[in-house]
């Protein structure tokens, strides 16, 4: 596969249907770098709170999509730890 | 079966092996893409259908990686989706579907649908953005094709299974299929040192005997599979696994008893394998000895229930025999202790 020029593909909108569905697989990379990432940084000590900042979301929007989704073997730090 | 029963059971099953799938690509959401696998892996004339264009569980693991890498490809990133890993849908929770996967499995039980796994098939083929006829595409067929071989896996006659009805027992019945060698499956089954990988309630069996005996010791799990710890009463503790009945490569019974608990009531698995296009399709039919005297009668109004929760026992191990095999590897053999083979 010819690797495409960042600039001028990310930005191509003459397909838009092709360019619509490239966007959806870029969501799914988003999904799984996010949960990697949070149980990565779980893992590291960090709380939920800094995990939050560091998304630039809330730390309920954070603990509610990620508390039962991550590897149960990581230590969840206390609430206001 | 109704067809309320069969579309819960249908959607239980799906949802079940759709969320391992995308468990394995560190997601939750289970997507059109998870859904199209766990239906080349279903039991029902849908899974037979896709199978017989020819399509295998890992071409179309593939065929979705391949499609994700190309389309981030074509917004110049170029690192594709992090390598697939084990299945963990079952030690981790939070799962979802995403809103136009459940509205197909919605759909598919609506009026006029049958609730069944072909008729997932035929809403899924019909999604309008495009996903499923490209995987399709990859894997070299198309949805006309699949509608055809819909059709004609729905007009063959399924052997209706004589389920084993007796007094004083009570029995859940599920078919499985099991994208592995018949062989491959009858190592895992008749085992007695691999018991805990499809029968989770066991945690350990010990096999360190003559390699002669058809009894052995067990321990009960005190934990569930995400580590958390189980409430166990004491007397159930110990458990003692029997190999009862033995026919090489088609059939195996284990009765498994509490030699502590006052009232024994043994449950019996019974496996059945047979081959079948890309894999092999496995029967499990789970017995219990019902309660008698007062218990029987205080049990009675809640049978209905009962029968779903045998159901649901059975579909567990089951499911848990068609995972081993759909896991990246297969754990390392834990022992060596299995049945002779010929």
């Amino acid at each position: 596969m010819p690797t495409p020029d960042v600039a001028a593909t990310a930005a191509d909108t003459s397909d838009p249907r092709a360019g619509l569905r490239a966007v959806a697989s870029l969501r799914v990379l988003a999904d799984s770098l996010e949960l990697r990432q949070v149980e990565a940084a779980l893992r590291a000590g960090m709380s939920w709170q800094a995990v939050a900042d560091a998304l630039g979301v809330s730390r309920q929007a954070v603990h509610k999509k990620y508390s039962k989704r991550i590897d149960p073997t990581i230590p969840v730090p206390r609430r206001n730890a | 079966m109704s067809k309320l029963s069969r579309a819960a059971a249908t959607s239980q099953t799906l949802s079940l092996v759709a969320m391992e799938e995308a468990s394995r690509l560190g997601l939750r959401e289970a997507d059109l893409e998870h859904l199209l696998l766990a239906l080349v892996v279903s039991d029902q004339p849908a899974g037979v259908a896709l199978r017989s264009t020819g399509i295998t569980l890992a071409d179309a693991r593939t065929a979705v990686e391949s499609l994700h890498s190309e389309q981030l490809a074509s917004l110049g990133i170029s690192t594709g989706l992090p390598d697939a890993g084990r299945i963990v849908s079952h030690e981790t929770g939070g799962y979802e579907w995403t809103r136009r996967a459940s509205d197909i499995i919605g759909r598919a039980a609506g009026r006029g649908r049958a609730g069944d796994a072909a008729a997932v098939l035929r809403e899924l083929l019909a999604e309008p953005s495009g996903l499923v006829t490209d995987l399709l595409e990859r894997l070299g067929t198309t949805p006309q094709q699949v509608l055809a071989e819909l059709a004609r896996a729905e007009a063959e006659p399924r052997p209706r299974q004589a389920r084993p009805r007796a007094r004083g027992v009570a029995t859940g019945a599920v078919e499985t299929f099991v994208p592995a060698s018949v062989d491959e499956v009858w190592a895992l089954v008749s085992a007695p040192g691999r018991v805990p990988e499809w029968y989770p309630s066991i945690a350990s069996v010990e096999t360190a005997g003559s390699g002669e005996e058809t009894t052995w010791a067990a321990r009960t799990s005190t934990t569930d599979s995400s580590g958390k710890p189980l409430r166990v009463r004491p007397d159930r503790l110990r458990c003692q696994v029997e190999l009862v009945d033995v026919t090489p490569r088609t059939r195996v019974r284990w009765r498994f008893t509490y030699p502590d608990a006052a009232v024994r009531r043994p449950v019996v698995v019974e496996i059945a394998l047979a081959p079948t296009a890309g894999g092999t399709q496995v029967s499990v039919v789970q017995t219990w000895v019902r309660s008698t005297g007062w218990r029987a009668v205080v049990a009675a109004p809640l049978r209905p229930l009962q029968r779903a929760l045998l159901w649901l026992a059975a579909s567990q191990t089951g499911h848990a025999i068609s995972r081993a095999f759909r896991q990246p590897h297969l754990p390392a053999d834990r022992d060596s202790a299995s049945y002779p083979q010929e």
